[in-house]
């Protein structure tokens, strides 16, 4: 056992007739918007999103907050296949990965001086759709992914994946964000989608 | 009056729209604008002028001019020359007393003029001094634009977008369109940004150039350039910074170069009457019969300076216009001109001793590069005076102008300032009503600098913001003075290079609030919400915050203290770092203990405060004020940089959420909730353990700030709703009900705790803030020592005390602490606490009052009130109850 375990919300499990659920910080606006949940890796995640079909035809926007992260220094040239690897810094790394990808990771950076679990510090916001583009400029003066600035007037990364974006941000911004980006998506037809209408995360 | 259909019109005939104007309706073309339908209608005065209340006609039909300005679907000063036509539209004139046609304020132009000269308010209208106030609403009203409807509520969309591009080119007439097309064909990306509803520019005003611009357009965007219509650049600035308004979006393009084709700006003649309803720019006359198909008079006089003015005749003649006259100032310049009028329109032009009449005056002047966003770039100007003109020069290396805005506009004749004169108005500035008479006044009042006289007269500073007058008015201050015009200089060019809606610069409204994982539990549970800093945090859950904080004293209490800053110091060196950061000691910290500590500065003074828990030999886990986390990161890495220890930082406060559990039934809860040791042997008061609550991993504090029985949680943010609502959920029965900031404020001040910024002040140090026991002198060296050991040595002067207020009155926070009648200090914090049955506090007092039972006076009302100096905690002074 680490004496950092207290971070990782992966290691929540059953015990004791209790069942713990993680939840995204954009849950409540997503059970608002009438997303249909499903547990995920012990976490509650949106799957569907009522009129997402529309919305992904502009821009789509989905949370992806349940994915697992860690921060790793100094930065590592890449963690795997199916791994997201973003170097913020020669000197930081952020891995962002599915949960059953959580064992082959670990053993990757098993090495590496500094490893710390993330997972509940970011929200990851997708925006997905041939709008997707417009609504990124509409958010951030960033230009060139993956990068890391202000985004909304709060600090965040944002890479380029999955023929959309990632926004990698604080948590406690999610419930904030997610009204921006939704907002700036609207206008062209956009708006929340579920996980499952991305297809498969990579 | 529509002339008959013609090729190159830009109206749809078979498409009729209609508005309203003034109540009545106006019908016109898809392709119109709100003006040439007017016109077409018959309207002929568009408004009044500012001062004078002057009849106005279309002058520019460019945008350039305040002449058209109306108020449409009550948004004022809509320059309606080119607003497209919308159907359904309300249009109305504005700045009248009565009706365009017949406005009662007109009477200032008749009889104000001796009244009114150039800075009369300050002359005219000052005694007695006690009136003012009278006279300038009597003023404002009396002169001005449109009025802003203080009831209406209109709801507006405004966005902002950042693009990136190689090359943005501002003006998209056919220079613009060619620099474009080249840039792109070098594998540029580029933007034409054309304020016009097409690209094209002066091309589309030709009876064949029409097409010669949409096929350059169609070239330039088979090529991949992107042509943004209508846009306004409304400003550039370094680095290739380019902000173009485009409707209600305002993009933000970065360019690595800029070119400005941005044409020239036409500009008036000066002479008597110039400002008649029938006087037109030569751009006007084109558009109104090109673009429109309107025949703009009857019989028409043309003065010009060059080409374009001749061009101007061959149209108006091909419309059916008498042109009765062209005078050609490179043949021959007129001494004298002089519009003749009746009731505020053009009726003739007196030419030397000839009068020739006419209904429709074009007057083309002369042909000013378009250079005001080439100055704001830093550009230089000069005055050519052998054409009359400014042309740009020194540009920045990232800026490039072509065609006429570079001033290329050929030989044009240069008229003299003014025309000579039998009298009557001469109008300079068409946007302020200022003639030559008011210029010249100025000038002679000492008002010697173009930058003196502009701000004592106002030229220039109308809508057209110098377009049509800033030459003008140089020219004639040149003429006055003496002076040539290049000594004169130009006046600075600032940004916006045209009025903008400030709701275009605000952009759309943000709040970045952050919000813990149990923000939605405490609104369902009825919480009313509040800042602290960027955070929302309740306040209470309830009507009485007394009663919340009993509750905790009485049975169980939870409190989400997520907002705490939280950031991991790990590494070899981490406990020796924390020992040069704080002023106590944290490297002989065992691993499982926590410790207080509290930040200084360099000078001594208080930063923040939190505790310090070690989880091993090499990780600590600080935690910091809920507003201080991000000051407390950058200071720990800054002062890393400065010493190279072999330590690093992770802030890790949104990670975790942080639940309080406090009060006598604290410990049943966590026995129910977790099957690790919560004895009082377990995990002993300022304990830190690892443990698991409901499933889900914790770092448990035995730490208490509202001196109950309790333990703080640390896990992660994502199940912060499922430990709190298990907690509520199995302390049901033993009396759990959530507490926020307010009952915990009364619960830490029974105890004498103190807030860091509440308490404190950017001059508090420990000493005087009564936490002496924190200074381990014997350490070698900590961040600020010297300044502690400063405040040792000169003595303490005040004292950071407890109170009690033996007769019940409530001082407020920052009262004043009244001693010998003088104010001697503050009340830092007060409260009512209903389980001590009294009004408790803490205050900044002379050092020699802080000795228990010691009274001051504080001021409540208008009465001074006694206070009792209270030392150590008001509530369990001796941590029976933490420590339990």
């Amino acid at each position: 056992m680490s004496v950092l375990d207290f971070l990782s919300p992966s290691l929540a499990a059953e015990a004791g007739g209790f069942h713990p659920l993680a939840r995204s910080s954009m849950e409540r606006r997503f059970r608002e918007a009438g997303a249909t949940f499903e547990e995920r890796d012990g976490w509650l995640v949106p799957v569907t999103v009522p009129g997402e079909v529309e919305h992904l035809a502009a821009a789509g926007v989905a949370d992806l907050s349940h994915l697992t992260k860690l921060e790793v220094r100094p930065a590592p040239a890449s963690a795997g296949a199916g791994v997201v690897t973003y170097t913020v810094s020669p000197r930081r790394g952020l891995l962002v990965f599915t949960a059953g990808l959580a064992d082959v990771v670990k053993e990757h950076v098993a090495g590496a001086p500094f490893v710390l679990d993330v997972t509940a510090q970011h929200c990851i916001i997708a925006i997905v759709g041939p709008e997707a583009p417009t609504v990124i400029r509409r958010l951030t003066h960033l230009h060139q992914f993956p990068s890391s600035g202000d985004v909304a007037h709060i600090t965040a990364h944002v890479l380029k994946r999955d023929g959309g974006y990632w926004i990698v941000f604080p948590q406690e911004y999610g419930h904030y964000l997610y009204d921006v980006v939704v907002d700036r998506a609207a206008p062209f037809g956009g708006g929340p989608v579920g996980v499952d209408a991305l297809g498969v995360v990579e | 009056m529509r002339l008959e259909p013609q090729p190159h019109e830009r109206i749809d005939r078979a498409r009729s729209v209609t508005f309203t104007f003034q109540g009545r309706i106006v019908e016109g073309f898809e392709g119109d604008t709100l003006a040439s339908a007017l016109f077409a209608s018959g309207q002929r005065i568009f408004s009044r002028s500012f001062k004078y209340h002057r009849r106005r006609g279309l002058l520019c039909c460019s945008g350039h001019c305040a002449n058209c300005q109306m108020t449409v679907d009550g948004i004022p000063n809509v320059r309606v020359c080119t607003t497209p036509i919308r159907q359904g539209a309300s249009v109305k004139g504005q700045n009248v007393v009565g009706s365009l046609q017949r406005d009662l304020m007109a009477v200032t132009d008749k009889l104000g003029g001796p009244f009114t000269p150039p800075g009369f308010y300050y002359k005219t209208f000052i005694r007695p001094r006690k009136l003012w106030p009278l006279y300038e609403k009597v003023l404002r009203n009396a002169a001005g634009l449109g009025k802003l409807d203080k009831h209406g509520a209109r709801e507006e969309r405004f966005d902002v977008e950042y693009r990136h591009v190689d090359t943005v080119v501002v003006g998209g007439g056919q220079a613009g369109l060619e620099a474009a097309l080249d840039a792109a064909r070098q594998g540029r990306s580029v933007i034409v940004v054309e304020e016009g509803p097409e690209a094209g520019g002066s091309l589309l005003a030709d009876r064949e150039g029409a097409a010669v611009a949409r096929e350059l357009a169609a070239q330039a965007r088979q090529a991949g350039v992107e042509i943004l219509a209508p846009a306004i650049a409304i400003g550039l600035f370094e680095q290739g910074l380019v902000p173009v308004a485009h409707g209600n979006l305002l993009l933000k393009i970065r360019a690595h170069d800029v070119v400005v084709a941005g044409g020239i700006v036409e500009q008036p003649l000066v002479f008597p009457g110039n400002d008649l309803v029938g006087v037109m720019l030569p751009d006007a006359v084109r558009r109104l019969v090109n673009y429109w198909s309107i025949r703009p008079g009857e019989r028409a006089v043309v003065l010009t300076v060059d080409d374009r003015g001749l061009r101007a005749a061959e149209d108006l003649e091909e419309a059916g216009v008498q042109v009765a006259e062209v005078v050609d100032f490179r043949r021959h310049a007129p001494g004298i001109v002089s519009a003749v009028g009746h009731k505020g329109f053009v009726t003739g032009v007196q030419l030397d001793l000839r009068t020739v009449k006419c209904d429709l005056l074009v007057m083309g002047g002369s042909p000013q590069p378009n250079y005001k966003l080439l100055a704001q770039a830093g550009a230089r100007v000069e005055f050519d005076a052998s054409r009359g003109i400014f042309v740009p020069t020194d540009l920045p290396a990232y800026v490039q102008a072509v065609g006429a805005a570079a001033g290329d506009v050929g030989d044009p004749a240069v008229p003299e300032p003014v025309l000579g004169s039998y009298g009557g108005k001469s109008f300079v500035c068409f946007c302020e009503d200022q003639s030559v008479k008011d210029l010249r006044y100025a000038i002679a009042e000492g008002f010697d600098s173009i930058e003196l006289s502009k701000r004592y007269t106002t030229v220039t500073m109308g809508p057209c913001q110098g377009r049509l007058c800033h030459v003008n008015s140089i020219r004639l201050f040149a003429s006055t003075t003496g002076l040539d015009e290049n000594t004169i200089g130009t006046t600075t060019a600032r940004p916006p290079h045209t009025p903008v809606p400030l709701g275009l610069l605000a952009g759309p409204p943000h709040e970045p609030a952050k919000r813990t994982s149990l923000h939605h539990r405490h609104k369902d549970l009825g919480g009313t919400m509040m800042w602290t800093g960027a955070w929302r945090r309740p306040h209470s859950y309830g009507p009485n915050a007394g009663e919340e904080a009993q509750n905790v004293h009485r049975a169980l209490g939870l409190i989400d203290v997520s907002t705490l800053g939280k950031i991991l110091v790990v590494g070899p060196e981490a406990g020796a770092f924390l020992d040069r950061i704080y002023p106590n000691r944290f490297s002989d910290l065992k691993v499982g203990r926590i410790r207080y500590g509290v930040i200084t500065s360099d000078g001594g003074r208080i930063m923040d405060d939190g505790t310090v828990a070690r989880l091993d030999e090499e990780q600590f886990y600080v935690t910091t004020t809920s507003t201080g986390a991000d000051a407390v990161y950058q200071w720990l890495t800054w002062w890393n940089a400065v010493w190279h220890m072999n330590v690093q930082f992770s802030n890790v406060t949104g990670a975790l959420a942080a639940v309080n559990v406090a009060g006598p039934h604290s410990r049943t809860l966590m026995e129910r909730v977790s099957s690790d040791d919560f004895s009082n042997e377990g995990l002993s008061y300022l304990d830190a353990r690892h443990v698991t609550v409901a499933g889900v991993p914790t770092l448990a504090l035995r730490i208490g700030f509202v001196g109950e029985l309790g333990y703080e949680l640390h896990f992660p943010s994502p199940h912060g709703e499922f430990v709190w609502d298990t907690l509520l959920e199995l302390g049901a029965d033993l009396g759990v009900r959530p507490f926020g900031l307010e009952p915990q404020r009364i619960l830490r001040l029974e105890k004498g705790h103190v807030i860091i910024g509440q308490d404190t002040d950017s001059e508090s140090n420990l000493l005087e803030a009564a936490m002496p026991w924190l200074v381990k002198s014997d350490k070698p060296d900590f961040v600020g020592k010297w300044a502690v050991e400063q405040v040792a040595e000169r003595g303490l002067r005040w004292m950071l005390v407890g109170f009690e207020s033996p007769r019940g009155a409530m001082p407020l926070e920052g009262g004043q602490v009244v001693v010998d009648g003088r104010s001697s200090g503050r009340v830092t914090s007060v409260r009512r606490s209903a389980e001590l049955g009294k009004v408790i506090g803490l205050a900044v007092v002379p050092a020699e009052l802080a000795v228990d039972g010691g009274r001051f006076d504080v001021r409540v009302g208008d009465s001074l009130e006694s206070m009792v100096v209270h030392l150590g905690a008001f509530f369990d002074p001796a941590g029976e109850k933490l420590k339990a």
